[in-house]
């Protein structure tokens, strides 16, 4: 199995604070994988490691990232823009915020593909729809013309995953995509992911939630302070979790 | 206070209002800036159709009828309502050379209207003066009118310049920070450092002085512009910094939009309602500008009328003693900029959250 993303000894560092820890894993092609950890175990600055968006405060001292045999740490700005919405796409935790209260959603899409692809207007507004339509979103045309506030919270995270999708990107980063979501939405959209995980979407889920995990990801990598303590395919771990701390995330779930 | 009625929420279901629509219905409230609204619309649709409501040319004088006061419109010929018309006056000087204007009643000269393509006007030689003329016999009024495009578009020219120049400075200070920021932001307080009438003076110091009017009249909003953005731009540039760490800019990075796209498309309509408040109360500081300038004789240069360059007739104590009337440009002027005030005022008030209904 080929590997997507390769991240190889990622270390962090804020001043002396060392906030990533020689992370290494790899997340294959066609697979979810999935980084799980309690708060503060440094996920999310994996997560931002890869896009290229770690605050200015934060450095990587050590390490590569690695996607598609190119190490991301040695592109220049613009290589970055161009790889972050068209390679690696991000679904953000709160769809709430990460839309621009301002635009409908429909423009944000299009922005989207605007800055990715060549296609004319009205191949991206199509594009649009097919995707919305993609993530099961009722009348996808009423939908692209409303503003982000007109949306439920679930209507609003599929909008957002429609985003994340919308210029075929090859790589998908789930930053705790259900957690604001109340159950009955969270097994929706987890439906959804199913059908993703089906069509062999490349994902890397970042989660607590070992019911999401246990039901989606194929490997699975536990960070612990900036560490990784185990890592896996997912039946391995869920039955055999040697690592204690392992064993105490799965005891609170 | 508890109420019987049904409360009804205006905000059921329907159409979620947006902050705009709320703002909007707020100001329509607001019944004096309503009237002031209407008064700017009544002022610039005169001045756009000065040519036809004026009786004659800005610059068509009759050396005759210097400071001559206004025209009264007759009515009546030996109690007989006709037709309105007008007299003539002769102009005379009295032993201490004061000029003396009597009236001719020898010959009428009946109002026309749609004459020569004016609304009104009466036949040469009769001169109709609705608010009086000028020194060199040139009527006010249609002086006013005309002087109003200078005027009035002044300000709205000079702000978008000034806007568009402070809104992208700011936004890309606020937004990149550090290094570009620092920079930017002292080249701003350059400008600032400097009292607003000296730069304008020292910036108009260094235009040649052999320039025909229109290309005064761009020198004057450029001067006013770059006197303007400086603050403008502190701002805009504080709300940048603070809308940059909002998700959505940092969702939109994710999506790999470009960072310029992310100014004009994200941050700066964030900045809308502020700007559009700070649009209305800065206006009338460049028509104030304007009129500082050209009564300096800085300004637009006569015969181009402008309510300033207008104004500066009425510096002599003799002029408005003999002659008060020369002085409404100035009512024009204070007028248009209570009327942005207010109004700027008003809009204030309607996008603050904390101000409704009292």
């Amino acid at each position: 199995m080929k590997n997507l993303l390769e991240v190889k000894h990622l270390t962090v560092q804020v001043g002396q604070k060392v906030l990533l820890d020689d992370v290494s894993f790899g997340a294959p092609e066609g697979k979810i994988t999935a980084l799980v950890g309690s708060s503060g175990s440094g996920k999310t600055t994996v997560a931002n490691s890869i896009l290229g968006l770690l605050p200015a405060a934060l450095e990587i001292t050590k390490g590569e990232i690695l996607f598609e045999q190119r190490n991301l740490l040695s592109l220049n700005k613009e290589q970055m823009r161009f790889l972050r919405g068209g390679h690696i796409a991000m679904i953000f935790q709160e769809p709430l915020w990460a839309f621009d209260p301002l635009m409908t959603i429909g423009q944000q899409m299009d922005e989207v593909l605007a800055a990715h692809t060549s296609q004319g207007k009205s191949d991206r507004r199509r594009r649009v729809l097919d995707v919305l339509a993609k993530v099961q979103l009722p009348n996808p045309t009423d939908m692209a013309d409303r503003y982000p506030h007109q949306l439920s919270g679930g209507q609003r995270q599929r909008a957002m995953m429609a985003q994340a999708l919308v210029a075929a990107p090859a790589l998908i980063l789930a930053d705790e995509p259900t957690s604001n979501l109340d159950v009955t939405l969270q097994a929706k959209i987890m439906d959804l992911f199913r059908q993703f995980k089906k069509e062999e979407m490349s994902m890397l889920l970042i989660s607590h939630d070992w019911g999401m995990v246990a039901h989606l990801a194929d490997e699975v990598i536990i960070l612990q302070n900036g560490q990784v303590v185990e890592s896996g395919s997912v039946d391995l771990i869920m039955n055999h979790p040697r690592h204690k701390y392992t064993q105490s995330l799965m005891e609170v779930f | 206070m508890p109420s019987h009625k049904p409360t009804g929420n205006p905000r059921q279901e329907g159409k979620p209002q947006s902050q705009w629509s709320i703002a909007m219905t707020s100001f329509r409230r607001h019944r004096l800036a309503r009237g002031c609204f209407y008064v700017l619309i009544g002022l610039y649709a005169c001045v756009i159709f000065a040519d036809f409501l004026a009786p004659y040319r800005f610059d068509d004088e009759d050396r005759s009828y210097s400071y001559c006061p206004s025209t009264t419109i007759e009515f009546f010929n030996q109690g007989h309502g006709i037709w309105p018309f007008v007299y003539v006056r002769t102009l005379s000087f009295n032993e201490n050379h004061q000029r003396i204007y009597q009236i001719d009643t020898t010959k009428k000269y009946p109002l026309r209207f749609f004459h020569h393509g004016h609304l009104f006007g009466v036949d040469e030689p009769g001169r109709i003066y609705v608010w009086g003329a000028d020194a060199r016999g040139r009527d006010l009024f249609s002086r006013i009118l005309h002087g109003g495009r200078i005027s009035l578009s002044i300000g709205l020219i000079g702000v978008l310049i000034s806007f568009s120049l402070g809104l992208l400075v700011g936004g890309i200070a606020g937004y990149f920070g550090g290094f570009i920021d620092s920079l930017l932001m002292r080249v701003c307080e350059m400008f600032m450092l400097v009292p607003g009438f000296y730069l304008m003076l020292a910036l108009r110091s260094v235009v040649p002085e052999n320039f025909n009017s229109l290309q005064i009249y761009l020198t004057v909003v450029v001067i006013l512009s770059f006197i303007g953005w400086a603050s403008l731009a502190r701002i805009i540039r504080g709300m940048s910094l603070s809308l940059r760490q909002r998700d959505f800019v940092l969702a939109s990075q994710a999506m790999g939009t470009s960072d310029m796209t992310i100014i004009v498309k994200h941050i700066l309509p964030h900045t809308l309602s502020y700007s559009l408040v700070a649009i209305m109360l800065t206006i009338p500081s460049y028509i104030l500008g304007e009129a500082g300038l050209s009564l300096l004789g800085l300004g637009i240069q006569d015969p181009i009328p402008s309510w300033g360059n207008m104004l500066s007739d009425a510096m002599g104590i003799v002029q408005i003693q003999f002659a008060p009337w020369i002085m409404i440009p100035g009512i024009f002027i204070f007028v248009t900029v209570m009327c942005f005030n207010i109004i700027g005022d008003a809009l204030r008030d309607a996008f603050d959250p904390m101000f409704k209904e009292s």
